[in-house]
């Protein structure tokens, strides 16, 4: 990959002039921006947003968050580095951070802990990404042959929660249609509360069993929003049953299953449309102020839902 | 390349220190340290509290400056803050608004 997109990437010799020049012995800190090609012999500190080429040579240390068109590292960064067209780390790269570029070069002898991403960095914070990820399907989807081809690069080693993301959420956009999708204000409920408190650990290890495509970090809105009417089945059961906690544990995981695997199957968002009706979106919207209610919200429909899975 | 160069399109929001000569094309808001001496070319505007050894001024300083050999303020150059230096040279067309220490 780094072959064929080599001509269009800046190169690390700098054709074109540049006129902004940090010196050795120099050092900023500070937040630095500007419209034109930085190249950095002496150090910054802080964080540099630039619409052209950062260029950190082999002297040059960057310890700052960067935003640039490109970014060239021949020299040492510590921070997260957004470039909007490529980053390229030559040889003598040394690298500390996460990458988030649509084009990531590596060459061998860089060194270079961190994660990769090859999404366009069109929001500020991870997590506000991954809420705004909904509403932003169809630019981003644009970009998934990307990110197929080129996330090997990602070291093996390094935190992969950054880079994890990305392909579940590419997944999530193509099965899933933009009229199925939860409401932007579930979606923050269940972001904010990144484990169900209310919700026995064993209730969880048959879904990561069956349903294999999304690891247990890195699953974004997709898998919150399929594991949500499992957590919103199993407490109203009692009435029906045992209580859950007195129930042997495989009788839980055999109804997981029959939920996870029906879930898997086509019909997933007919029955996401099912289980969330526009009325109670409403009703829902009309209580915004209780926390607690966004979650115990979809018990209800989530029983009937639960009696048709069982008639099946 | 001992020197550094801040490009007309760049701001910087922070502290710039250094050992080398320094010339400012663009916007430097803070505070400027440096050893050898410092040029802020026409266009360029420091808003920042400034010690360097030498520093000739053809665009805009906005804030004190402290020379430890000379200031040179250039024709259409404009300062406003108070100069501290030995040796001070105001041209002919330069504007300049503060107190002058030459006491060393």
């Amino acid at each position: 990959m780094a072959q064929k997109t080599k001509n269009n990437l800046p190169s690390a010799d700098g054709s074109a002039e540049v006129v902004t020049h940090i010196g050795p012995g120099t050092r900023i800190v500070g937040r630095l921006s500007g419209q034109e090609d930085l190249r950095v012999h002496g150090t910054v500190e802080g964080a540099v947003r630039l619409s052209a080429t950062l260029f950190v040579e082999p002297e040059g240390v960057i310890l700052a968050e960067v935003h640039a068109r490109d970014v060239v590292v021949s020299g040492t960064v510590v921070g997260n580095l957004h470039a909007e067209n490529a980053i390229v780390l030559t040889a003598s790269a040394r690298v500390v951070g996460d990458l988030r570029s649509p084009r990531i070069s590596v060459e061998p002898g860089a060194a270079f802990r961190g994660s990769i991403s090859m999404e366009p960095p069109d929001a500020e914070a991870l997590e506000a990404e991954a809420n705004a990820s909904r509403s932003y399907g169809a630019t981003r989807s644009a970009s998934a042959p990307l990110v197929r081809g080129a996330i090997s690069e990602r070291p093996s080693n390094g935190d992969s929660r950054r880079a994890a993301p990305a392909p579940a959420r590419q997944q999530a956009q193509q099965q899933q249609p933009q009229s199925v999708r939860l409401p932007p204000r579930r979606a923050q409920a269940f972001t904010a509360r990144p484990e169900p408190r209310n919700f026995d650990p064993n209730h969880f290890e048959p879904r990561n069993h069956v349903e294999r495509g999304s690891s247990e970090r890195g699953n974004s809105e997709r898998s919150w929003a399929a594991r949500e009417p499992v957590r919103a089945t199993l407490p109203p059961a009692p009435s029906a049953a045992l209580p859950p906690a007195r129930r042997p544990a495989f009788e839980e995981e055999t109804i997981i299953v029959q939920h996870a695997a029906i879930r898997s199957s086509d019909d997933r968002s007919r029955r996401r449309a099912e289980a969330l009706p526009p009325a109670d979106h409403d009703d829902h919207a009309a209580t915004p102020d209780e926390p607690r209610k966004k979650v115990a919200k979809p018990k209800p429909l989530a029983r009937g839902k639960h009696k048709v899975e069982r008639v099946d | 390349m001992a020197t550094t160069v801040i490009g007309s399109s760049i701001v910087i929001d922070g502290e710039i220190s250094g050992e080398e000569h320094l010339v400012v094309h663009g916007t430097v808001k803070g505070r400027i340290n440096v050893r050898d001496s410092l040029v802020v070319e026409n266009g360029g505007l420091v808003e920042a509290t400034v010690e360097t050894s030498s520093i000739t001024v053809n665009g805009t300083v906005n804030g004190d400056i402290s020379a430890s050999e000379r200031a040179e303020l250039r024709p259409n150059s404009t300062v406003i803050g108070d100069i501290r230096a030995p040796r001070i040279l105001i041209a002919d067309g330069a504007s300049f608004k503060g107190n002058v220490d030459m006491g060393g």
